[in-house]
């Protein structure tokens, strides 16, 4: 990894003349620097024939480029930023021949300061961004411990935190600030934070540097794609170690909990078959029209196009270009509204495979507010460059659903299975295996942030989820919509519930929220403290308890759990049928590597079966 | 479209106030950018009233504005919807 620190041959500079001049600039073949013996590095177990043997990386026929200046520079670069060498030294040769030094060195200069802020490399490994943030959370403790838990802290460590790029809660004289005076004096908090950054900011470079597009790695880097893998498999580990226990005595292992809660992407896929499959039903019995849009950003925001990177890229990343579309979409939404117009579907994001994100939107309406929408829509998609080159073309896509020729459901299917987990499909766009493509979809959507399924309009799906939990209900608008959720029946839930086109405040029925408070015991004065309060001090956001109609709570969560933390050192793999329960689990086929690195470990390789179902690069 | 107020005080009516929900925006300072970025637009998110006053909300993506009518007609200019 840190390929430039490897121990220099020479520590002197040769005075042959010939090489000199081979390895000198012309503008500096006169200076003394370079004719003399002047030692440059002096603790070096070795002795090199030329200065520049240990150059940056370079092939050897152009390990003279540039000058001494420019050797040392790109030097300290190379070597800050391990994770890029090979892209960085292709880069910056190919821009040497085909501009100048100078740009050369400017392209390297730019890609350093957008991986360096201040004193915090972010190309710096996870380990030493955990010892940073040590530093860092120590600092701030220290000016706490200074100046007390008052405003002169917050301003301080707030202005650290800045520094760094990472906002925190504006100072309020009404709202608490200890709480956030408690999270900057926490290493944990900080290395969450910055571990984020380094991810966000290493993967954009990627981007810049043509490494994430159909031709390099489609959707997200190698490095997002294995980030990923570590942090599921931590996930993983965590869930199978930890166990949950109720007044009963119940014992469940987190991952139990997991796999059937709407986390399990099995789960997840089949609830939103079921409710799209649901919405066009209701469709179909009040005649409303289907849509089908595709929103593509502006041609600024993509960074790579036409098979080369797009001279027009503004380093904008997936994350800016979805709060663009999310923009977009509140003015839509409001000229809609404006319009009297309330439709209802789902939207899919998902990733160009340069890992710019695009909206799928399938929507349902009343026939005759179709012309208008499309309309609208058109007219906010186009709002931005909307005279460039190929907008109108490629920007704004609409078809109509003929149910003769297929169902919404079928139309939308193949964006939710592919950006799940790949499943009843071949392959994608670009010809790639589906599964593994969605195990680079998960990796960009987690990376940047990005809320990949999303309702509009109808009513909450929280609600649907608790019913389906929910045992018995005197009202009788509770039972209507606890029958419809309880056989999976999308479309009667909707009915029961007002029907798809309601303000949600004229819903029967709504979720219930408590606050959860702990009761600890004083050991010295056996007084009850009652604590409603996180980690870091703040108050706890309620939780939901149950469903609200007509007044009348319907407790829908009466058991209570605790946690049975057990410390990771402690696990051991119960047995090989759990970790072959965690493979299928999850689209990215993690498991199946740790499987096989902890049979390798026990002198074991994977069985024919195993082999079979693991891809073939985990089985060597 | 610029606003005009007219009348006594610099209240909003319920009616004026609930019309203009929903209509789209900009700052004075932007009115003339002919290639507005889609960040500079807000739009009327909510009526607030307290006792005889009537404000409005304005929702722009990074930032949240409350208005009477006179700070309206002065601060803002309603973009024709479509």
């Amino acid at each position: 990894m840190d390929g430039g620190s490897i121990p220099p041959r020479s520590t002197t500079l040769k005075t042959d003349e010939s090489q000199l001049n081979q390895a000198i600039a012309p503008r500096n073949r006169g200076c003394s620097f370079f004719v003399s013996d002047t030692q440059l590095v002096s603790d070096s177990p070795k002795w090199a024939t030329e200065w520049h043997d240990f150059d940056t990386f370079l092939p050897s026929s152009k390990n003279n480029t540039g000058t001494r200046e420019s050797y040392s520079f790109r030097k300290a670069i190379f070597k800050r930023h391990p994770y890029f060498y090979n892209s960085l030294k292709s880069h910056y040769l190919r821009i040497y021949d085909q501009k100048n030094l100078h740009e050369a060195d400017l392209f390297l200069y730019k890609i350093d300061k957008s991986l360096v802020i201040h004193d915090l490399n972010l190309s710096s490994t996870p380990a030493e961004i955990k010892v940073f943030c040590e530093n860092i959370s120590k600092k701030c403790g220290l000016t706490i411990a200074e100046y007390g838990l008052n405003k002169t802290s917050y301003q301080i460590c707030k202005g650290i935190a800045n520094k760094y790029t990472i906002q925190i809660d504006s100072y309020d004289a009404d709202k608490p600030f200890i709480p956030t005076l408690n999270k900057l004096a926490c290493s944990n908090w900080w290395f969450r934070k910055i571990n984020k950054l380094r991810i966000q900011y290493i993967e954009q470079v990627h981007r810049k540097l043509n490494l994430v597009n159909k031709d390099a790695s489609c959707y997200a880097s190698k490095f997002a794609l294995e980030n990923r893998k570590t942090q599921l498999e931590n996930s993983f580990e965590y869930l199978m170690a930890n166990q949950i226990v109720n007044e009963d005595g119940q014992t469940y292992t987190l991952l139990d909990v997991y796999k059937k809660s709407v986390s399990n992407p099995r789960i997840r896929k089949a609830e939103l078959m079921t409710r799209i499959r649901g919405f066009e039903e209701v469709a179909t019995k009040m005649g409303h029209a289907g849509e089908f849009y595709t929103l593509t950003s502006p041609s600024k925001y993509h960074a790579y196009s036409n098979g080369k990177a797009n001279p027009k890229f503004n380093d904008s990343t997936p994350k800016d270009v979805n709060e663009y579309f999310n923009n977009n979409w509140k003015l839509i939404r409001s000229a809609l509204q404006k319009k009297n117009i309330h439709p209802y579907g789902f939207r899919v994001v998902e990733p160009h495979h340069d890992g710019t994100p695009h909206w799928h939107i399938l929507l349902f309406m009343h026939p005759d507010d179709v012309k208008t929408t499309r309309s609208i829509i058109s007219k906010y998609a186009l709002r931005e460059d909307g005279n460039e080159r190929g907008a109108k073309k490629h920007r704004f896509d609409m078809t109509s659903i003929d149910p003769n020729k297929g169902s919404a459901a079928g139309y939308i299917a193949k964006y939710i299975s592919k950006n799940i987990d790949g499943s009843d499909l071949d392959d994608d766009l670009y010809g790639n295996d589906a599964k593994p493509a969605a195990s680079k979809i998960d990796a960009w959507s987690s990376l940047w942030g990005i809320r990949q399924f999303q309702q509009i309009g109808g009513p909450s799906v929280t609600v649907w989820r608790e019913l389906r939990r929910l045992k018995e209900s005197e009202q009788s608008e509770v039972v209507d919509a606890f029958v419809a959720a309880d056989s999976g029946d999308w479309a009667a839930y909707v009915m029961a519930m007002g029907g798809a086109i309601l303000p949600r405040r004229n819903r029967p029925i709504h979720p219930y929220y408590e606050t959860k408070i702990i009761e600890t015991v004083d050991i010295d004065t056996g007084e009850i403290i009652q604590n409603n309060l996180t980690y870091y001090g703040d108050v706890k956001a309620p939780s939901i308890k149950g469903l609200i109609n007509q007044n009348v709570i319907n407790l829908t969560r009466t058991r209570i759990w605790k946690k049975i933390v057990q410390p990771m050192t402690t696990f051991v793999p119960k047995n090989e049928s759990r970790n072959k329960e965690l493979v299928k689990l999850h689209p990215i086929p993690i498991v199946r590597n740790s499987l096989a690195q902890k049979l390798r470990r026990r002198g074991r390789s994977l069985s024919n079966e195993e082999k079979r179902e693991a891809p073939l690069d985990l089985c060597k | 479209m610029n606003i005009e107020t007219f009348g006594f005080g610099d209240q909003f009516t319920a009616q004026e106030a609930f019309e203009l929900l929903n209509s789209h925006v900009v700052k004075k300072e932007n009115e003339n950018n002919k290639n507005l970025p889609i960040e500079k637009i807000g739009y009327v998110a909510g009526v607030i009233t307290l006792n005889d006053e009537v404000e409005v909300m304005i929702k722009f993506p990074k930032q949240l504005i409350q208005l009477t009518k006179t700070a309206f007609s002065e601060q803002m200019t309603l973009l024709e919807m479509p």
